[in-house]
C-alpha cells in the first residue's frame, strides 16, 4: 500500500503541474480576459474605404483600447462599409458627437478605429450610430495621388 | 465422463491430443459441438456471457506458470478475487489472504512482488488464489510443469490437501505420469480423440491397451506415431519433393 | 497466392478493425462505474503514462521553441517585422505544433508502453485468468489506461507549450536580445484565446483518445507471443502517427 500512496502522490503533482501550466498559458499567452461580454454595448459608423480593419481590431480613444471592432459588413445600398463595434460598458460618456477614423498602429502595423470625443452633453448608447467619419488612408491611393500630381503643392 | 465430487481426477495424454481443451470446456471458454457439460447440476454448455460470468466466481483456476499478475504484489494477487466476488471488509479480506497465504507455506510474502519469488512459490501463490474463495471445484492446467523436484512434491501435496480440507473437487491435467500415480483418485487418458483409458492409477499401469501402455511407461514404439507423416505417404529420402 | 479470397480480406479488414475498434471502446465505455477502485487504478496509470512522459514532452517543448524562435526571428528580420516573433510563435505552437507534436511524441513513449504491457499480459495468460475470475479485463485492464491517456493528453500539451514558449523567450530576449514588452504584449494580444489556446486543446484531446484507443485496442489483439506483441506496439506507433496527421488537417479545416 504504501508504494501506492507514492505513486498517487506523483500523479497528483503531475496533474497540478499540468493544470498549472495551461492556466499560466491561457493567462498570460493568450487574449483571455480582453474578451467582452455581457457588460458591453454595440455602436456603428460608416465609412468610405475600411482598408484592411479586420474583426477583433482595437477601438481606441486617445491610444486606450476600450473595446473591439464585432463586425465589417457592406450596406448593399450605399456601397458604404458598416463597421459595428462592441465597447466595455464602462466607457459609458462617450458624446453622441464622437468622430471615428481608421488608422494604423505603427508604419506597418495593423489598422485599428480611433475615436475622438465630442463636446455633446448627450451619451451614446447602445445601437448608435456615430456620423463623423473618416476613412482609412490607403498607401495605394496615396502614391496615386502624388503620381498623378508631382509638382503640384495645392491639394484638393 | 464423470468427475465424482471431492475426488482429483486427472486428464493425461501426448501432447496436443485436447487435455487443455477439456478444460476450456468445462471453464466454459470453448462451448462443445455437440454433447453437454453439467457442473454441479448446472448447464455450461449453453450459457451466455451473464451466466458464465456468475458460474466462474464459483470455479478456481491454476494455469500455466501460475499467471499472476505481474503489477500487483502477492497479496494483491490473492485479494483479487475476494475484493471482485464479495463486498467483505479490509480487514477481513487481510485475514483471509493471510490465512491461505500462510496454509501454503509462504507467509510473510504478501509484499513481494510475482518476478521476485521462484517457480515453486509462485505456483504456490497461484493455488492459495485458485482456492481462496473456497470454489466448488479447481481446474488445475499443468501444475507441475518447470518445477524442480521438491517443488513438484509441495505443490502436489498442497493440491490433495486443499482438495480434502476444503471440500473440493480437483480436475488435473497434467504430463507427469509420477507425480499423478501419488496424486489423483481416478484418470482419463486421451489419445487421438477419444479415451484410451480410464480408471483408478494403478488399474491403468496394469491396463492391456496398448495406447495407454505406451504412454503410462513412456515407450517410443507403440500405437502413438513416431513420424509426422503416415508410413505409406510416398514420401521417401530418395526424392523429398514427391 | 493472389487468391481472391486473399484480396477480399485484405480490402475489408481495415473496416472490420474499425469497427471491431469503435465496438471496444463502447465496450470500455460501458464499464464506466466511478467506483474508488477504478479511480485508484486510472489515478495509478496517469502516473505511469503521463507523469512519466513529463521528461521527454518537457525536453523537446523547449527546444522546439527555441528553435521556433530561431526561425522566425530569421524569416521576420528580412520585414523589419521581428517584433512579431512571439506572434509567429505563439500561435504556430498553439494551433499547430504544440499538439501535434506532443501527441506524436506521446504515441512513441506511452502508447507504445501500453501496447507492451497489455501484449505481454496477454501472452503470460493473465488476461485469461482474469476471464477465468470473472473479472472482465477490458474494464480492469484497458478502460483505466484509456482514461489515463486521455486526461494526460492536455495537461503534456500545456506543459510542452509552456516549456515551448519559455524556450523561445529565453531565445528572443535572452540571445537576440529583444525586448521583453514587446515579446509579451504582442503574444498577449495576438493569440486568441477561443480559436487559438481552445483548438488546440480540443485538438489534444482527439489526439489522446485516439492514441489511447488505439494502443490497448492493439495490445488486445496482439498474438500472445513475443512476435506477436513487437507487431502490436509497431503498429500502434505507424497508425497513430497517421492517424494524428490524418484528424489534425480534418480538425484544423473545419475551425479555420
Amino acid at each position: 500500500m504504501r508504494a501506492n500512496y507514492r505513486v498517487e502522490f506523483a500523479s497528483g503533482i503531475f496533474l497540478m503541474l499540468g493544470v498549472a501550466a495551461l492556466t499560466w498559458l491561457a493567462t498570460e499567452a493568450t487574449n483571455y480576459g480582453q474578451e467582452l461580454g455581457d457588460d458591453s454595448y454595440v455602436i456603428s459608423a460608416r465609412f468610405v474605404n475600411v482598408g484592411d480593419l479586420k474583426n477583433r481590431a482595437p477601438v481606441k480613444v486617445g491610444g486606450v483600447s476600450i473595446g473591439l471592432v464585432e463586425d465589417v459588413k457592406l450596406d448593399p445600398v450605399t456601397f458604404e462599409a458598416l463597421v459595428e463595434m462592441r465597447i466595455d460598458r464602462r466607457i459609458n460618456e462617450l458624446p453622441a458627437d464622437t468622430s471615428a477614423a481608421i488608422l494604423t498602429s505603427g508604419v506597418l502595423g495593423d489598422r485599428y478605429v480611433s475615436l475622438e470625443p465630442g463636446g455633446d452633453p448627450v451619451f451614446l448608447e447602445d445601437g448608435d450610430e456615430l456620423f463623423i467619419t473618416q476613412s482609412a488612408v490607403v498607401l495605394e491611393q496615396l502614391i496615386g495621388k502624388y503620381l498623378l500630381n508631382p509638382g503640384s503643392s495645392e491639394e484638393e | 465422463m464423470d468427475i465424482p465430487r471431492g475426488q482429483i481426477v486427472a486428464f493425461m495424454g501426448p501432447s496436443g491430443v485436447g487435455k487443455t481443451t477439456v478444460l476450456r470446456l468445462i471453464s466454459g471458454q470453448l462451448q462443445p459441438d455437440s454433447g453437454t457439460i453439467e457442473v454441479d447440476g448446472l448447464l455450461v454448455s449453453g450459457m451466455d456471457r451473464r451466466q458464465l460470468h456468475d458460474y466462474r466466481r464459483r470455479i478456481g483456476v491454476l494455469l500455466q506458470n501460475g499467471a499472476l499478475f505481474t503489477d500487483l504484489t502477492v497479496f494483491e494477487n490473492i485479494a483479487t478475487p475476494v475484493r471482485e466476488h464479495s463486498r467483505l471488509p479490509e480487514p477481513l479480506v487481510r485475514r483471509l489472504v493471510l490465512s491461505k497465504l500462510h496454509s501454503v507455506g509462504l507467509g510473510g510474502t504478501e509484499d513481494l512482488m510475482p518476478h521476485s519469488l521462484s517457480g515453486g512459490m509462485a505456483r504456490r501463490v497461484a493455488l492459495a488464489r485458485a482456492v481462496v474463495m473456497d470454489p466448488a471445484i479447481v481446474l488445475y492446467d499443468e501444475p507441475m510443469t518447470g518445477l524442480d523436484p521438491i517443488a513438484m512434491s509441495t505443490v502436489r501435496r498442497l493440491m490433495r490437501e486443499t482438495n480434502d480440507t476444503l471440500g473440493l473437487t480437483s480436475v488435473v491435467v497434467t504430463h507427469n505420469v509420477e507425480q499423478m500415480k501419488h496424486l489423483v483418485d481416478y484418470c482419463y487418458i486421451l489419445v487421438e480423440g477419444r479415451i484410451a483409458g480410464e480408471g483408478p492409477p494403478e488399474q491403468l499401469s496394469a491396463s492391456e491397451d496398448l495406447s495407454v501402455d505406451q504412454f503410462m511407461n513412456g515407450r517410443v514404439e507403440g500405437p502413438i506415431p513416431f513420424h509426422y507423416l503416415p508410413a505409406d505417404s510416398g514420401w521417401s529420402l530418395l526424392d523429398p519433393d514427391h | 497466392m493472389f487468391a481472391r479470397e486473399n484480396w477480399v480480406r485484405a480490402v475489408m479488414s481495415p473496416f472490420v478493425q474499425t469497427g471491431q475498434c469503435g465496438l471496444f471502446m463502447l465496450r470500455m465505455l460501458a464499464g464506466l462505474r466511478f467506483s474508488s477502485e477504478q479511480l485508484r487504478n486510472t489515478l495509478q496509470q496517469v502516473y505511469l503514462i503521463g507523469a512519466r512522459s513529463l521528461v521527454i514532452i518537457m525536453i523537446c517543448g523547449f527546444f522546439v521553441g527555441m528553435v521556433l524562435a530561431l526561425q522566425a526571428i530569421n524569416a521576420l528580420e528580412q520585414f523589419g517585422a521581428s517584433d512579431q516573433v512571439s506572434l509567429l510563435v505563439g500561435k504556430s505552437l498553439f494551433r499547430e505544433l504544440g499538439p501535434v507534436l506532443t501527441a506524436l511524441l506521446f504515441a512513441g513513449r506511452a502508447g507504445t508502453s501500453i501496447a507492451a504491457e497489455i501484449g505481454l499480459m496477454k501472452a503470460t495468460s493473465q488476461i485469461d485468468a482474469m476471464e477465468l475470475m470473472a473479472i472482465d479485463p477490458v474494464q480492469r485492464v484497458a478502460l483505466p489506461r484509456f482514461l489515463a491517456g486521455v486526461i494526460s493528453m492536455p495537461l503534456l500539451t500545456g506543459m510542452f507549450n509552456a516549456m515551448a514558449i519559455l524556450g523561445a523567450v529565453v531565445f528572443s530576449i535572452g540571445v537576440m536580445e529583444m525586448d521583453a514588452g514587446i515579446f509579451w504584449s504582442k503574444l498577449q494580444h495576438g493569440v486568441y484565446f477561443g480559436q487559438d489556446y481552445m483548438g488546440g486543446v480540443w485538438k489534444s484531446l482527439v489526439f489522446g483518445g485516439l492514441v489511447s484507443l488505439i494502443a490497448v485496442f492493439f495490445g488486445s489483439t496482439a498474438k500472445p507471443t513475443g512476435s506477436g506483441v513487437a507487431t502490436a506496439t509497431t503498429n500502434t506507433v505507424v497508425l497513430s502517427s497517421v492517424l494524428i496527421l490524418i484528424f489534425d488537417f480534418i480538425m484544423t479545416s473545419f475551425f479555420t
